[in-house]
């Protein structure tokens, strides 16, 4: 039998058991996929030791600190407004990483104008989208979007007027390709219908032009329930 | 954050930008205050930590070679002596303690300093998965479902799902190898 694929692989190492039994028998003679699998299998376990909980920022007052025992010039907020010193490299690269992007790419061309006539904004906006009801969705709600780009990060900030969600409920934002139908979960509204979501690094957002509001329950099931807002991105 | 990002951030803190100290602080803080917390019996020493660590960063930044090593790794590096110097410190302490109430240490075996910052490492990569990615990696390791379970949670196809967890552990793998115990000496 040749080398099993790297998936089936992982498989193995999350603890699936082969089913087939020439796959056990590679393994059994092949070191190298066995020591692959074992390498896997050890950061499956270090990841579940580590366990799904994001780390803690330290306190703001450890920045304080900093900040005064190094007797910073100027000292920034907590958060992050402040982009990191730009330079043409740098705003070249981003928009190297949105150029394809196609709907985006004239709102990044204007940005990277203005950065130049000026002090860089604090935030720069690349987008935007106005969210209305779907059919079936409460008549009368509308929403904001706007992707803005800050400090290297890209933001996706969404406010929206619509009814409360129900109780064991809440709203759940999506980017959509429609061409393909494939979604992604940026993140939960708050109760006042407002949230700021930092894109993944790396994420592409290529083809996802349109942003969706859903009405979510406390079910346990991750998958896209049912539409309240919708609208399209554009620059 | 992209590599490419990392590279120009390490760049502004090599010369001495002060607002890339800051954007250092908000990316890896977290990374050296939970090395603070999972090592060091008290939160007070682990915001110490953390202060010291960006304090002597700064202090020695020219001493930076990006040509050895990432930021980060660089950081955790600074961040792990502090740790160690602490430990001794406070070892010590104990020692004397001991001596002056005669009493036996009932410490039980703990995870090594290694392994401690490897899962920090790990933690951190989850949190920078895409989100889709991140919810089939979670639900493969903390809910233990098959990636047909997960399949069948999520509506993903098959493919998509065996394809995200095969780069979802390669990632946190070659995280690893680059910030974790092992890529220092």
């Amino acid at each position: 039998m040749p080398h099993p694929d790297r998936e089936r692989l992982t498989l193995v190492a999350l603890g699936e058991q082969p089913v087939v039994d020439a796959l056990s028998a590679h393994l059994d003679q092949c070191a190298q996929c066995r020591s692959e699998v074992t390498a896997m299998r050890d950061t499956v376990a270090l990841a579940r030791e580590a366990g799904p909980a994001p780390l803690e920022a330290p306190p703001d007052h450890v920045w304080s600190s900093i900040a005064a025992e190094l007797a910073l010039e100027a000292d920034p907020p907590p958060v992050p407004v402040r982009p990191v010193r730009p330079s043409r490299r740098r705003r070249g690269l981003v928009v190297g990483a949105l150029a394809a992007a196609a709907a985006l790419v004239a709102a990044v061309a204007i940005a990277v104008a203005g950065a130049f006539t000026g002090d860089p904004p604090a935030t720069e906006q690349i987008a935007s989208a106005s969210l209305s009801a779907v059919a079936a969705g409460p008549p009368g709600a509308t929403g904001k979007v706007s992707v803005v780009e800050a400090g290297g990060e890209r933001r996706i900030e969404v406010s929206a007027t619509m009814p409360p969600a129900p109780e064991q409920g809440y709203y759940e934002v999506w980017l959509l390709d429609e061409r393909t139908d494939s979604m992604i979960a940026i993140g939960a509204l708050g109760e006042n219908g407002r949230g700021t979501f930092t894109m993944p690094a790396g994420l592409d957002m290529t083809g996802y032009s349109v942003v969706d509001v859903s009405a979510e329950r406390y079910d346990g099931d991750p998958a896209h329930a049912s539409s309240v807002l919708r609208g399209n991105l554009s620059s | 954050m992209t590599s490419d990002d990392e590279v120009r951030l390490a760049e502004g803190f090599v010369t001495g930008d002060e607002a890339a100290l800051r954007a250092a602080y908000d990316r890896w803080g977290r990374l050296v205050f939970a090395l603070g917390l999972r090592s060091l019996p008290d939160r007070v020493d682990a915001e110490d930590i953390t202060q010291q660590t960006f304090v002597t960063a700064w202090r020695g930044r020219h001493t930076f070679d990006p040509h050895r090593g990432t930021l980060p790794a660089w950081l955790l590096g600074i961040a792990r002596r502090q740790v160690a110097d602490r430990l001794r410190v406070l070892q010590r302490d104990a020692r004397l303690q001991r001596v002056l109430e005669r009493t036996e240490d009932p410490s039980a075996p703990e995870p090594s300093a290694d392994r401690v910052l490897d899962r920090i490492v790990a933690a951190d990569e989850l949190t920078h998965l895409v989100p889709q990615q991140r919810r089939v990696i979670e639900l493969a390791f903390y809910d233990d479902l098959t990636h047909a379970q997960i399949a069948a949670v999520t509506g993903l196809p098959l493919g998509t799902v065996k394809s995200h967890l095969r780069r979802g552990i390669e990632r946190l793998r070659t995280r690893r190898e680059v910030e974790g115990a092992a890529s220092r000496p």
